[in-house]
């Protein structure tokens, strides 16, 4: 059972993230539950990324510990979980779209095409 | 009426892969219990199995509080034996995968190499015992190659999933 997985590297600092766990993270800008997230990943990639169950599992709690999300609300008869994203969390999905911008921009100076306007 | 087959895999994929088959046939497994299948009739395709290997058996809170989070994501909870549990879900909501990402998928296939490795030494070990008694009573002697049997089949599924493990830890150097 993937109670916190090995979804990325321990530093908090300056490493790629996950598409998992760009996708959660931008998926809890507003407050979700798992099934939410799950379905909220898959239609902003187009279902592309569709999340396993352990592995949306393991990235929940991790993410937790991390301080990235934090618990919204929770329905205690049934134990449904709501989460959000925290001021930290915003701070390293900026940062990533900042490593990202770089891979980008990278990639299309080289390369010399904007293949995505085609 | 249950409709019951008597099986035994090694490899929990081809027991996933088995169910699917089953339930393109019009069956959907209902009850497990150790060689026991037990299943009921459904439309061909209705469901998709997943079988998941948990850190803790299924009763502990930790595993419980994993199954609700599970079960809230449109999964049904079938059955468990030891610390197995079978899922499915139906075919109509969408895929169903387990671990979308290497990672979770390296942490399953590590805990079930501990467990075949344990279960190859325990096996071992006791084909030792039960063969140097062996000169004393027949039975411990058929017990003790029985063991040793099973000892090297487990060995061989340990070893199959250390190679799944190192399969996916080289794709990890290029991809995700």
């Amino acid at each position: 059972m993937p109670t916190q997985g090995g979804l990325m590297p321990e530093s908090n600092t300056r490493t790629a993230l996950t598409e998992a766990v760009y996708y959660i993270l931008l998926a809890l800008n507003t407050p979700l539950h798992g099934y939410g997230i799950m379905q909220l990943v898959t239609e902003l990639s187009h279902n592309r990324v569709n999340l396993g169950s352990g592995t949306l599992y393991g990235a929940i709690n991790t993410l937790q510990k991390k301080g990235w999300i934090q618990l919204y609300s929770e329905v205690k008869t049934k134990g449904k979980k709501e989460y959000l994203i925290t001021p930290l969390g915003t701070q390293v999905v900026q940062s990533e779209i900042e490593r990202l911008k770089e891979l980008y921009l990278c990639g299309v100076n080289i390369t010399g095409g904007d293949f995505d306007a085609s | 009426m249950l409709h019951r087959v008597i099986k035994i895999f090694a490899d929990f994929e081809k027991e996933e892969k088995w169910l699917n088959e089953m339930v393109s046939k019009g069956y959907a497994l209902k009850k497990y219990n150790f060689m026991s299948y037990r299943f009921e009739r459904c439309n061909p395709g209705d469901y998709t199995y997943r079988i998941e290997f948990l850190d803790e058996m299924p009763s502990h809170t930790k595993s419980q509080e994993y199954i609700e989070f599970v079960k809230d994501l449109g999964v049904e909870y079938v059955d468990s034996y030891f610390r197995w549990v079978y899922f499915r879900k139906k075919t109509e909501l969408g895929s169903f995968e387990i671990h979308s990402d290497n990672e979770s998928r390296i942490k399953h296939y590590t805990s079930i190499m501990r467990l075949q490795g344990l279960i190859a030494l325990m096996n071992l070990s006791l084909s030792f015992s039960n063969i140097s008694i062996g000169s004393i009573t027949q039975a411990n002697q058929y017990f003790g190659f029985m063991n040793l049997a099973l000892a090297a089949l487990l060995g061989f599924y340990c070893y199959k999933t250390y190679r799944k493990i190192k399969q996916l830890k080289k794709q990890n150097i290029v991809h995700e």
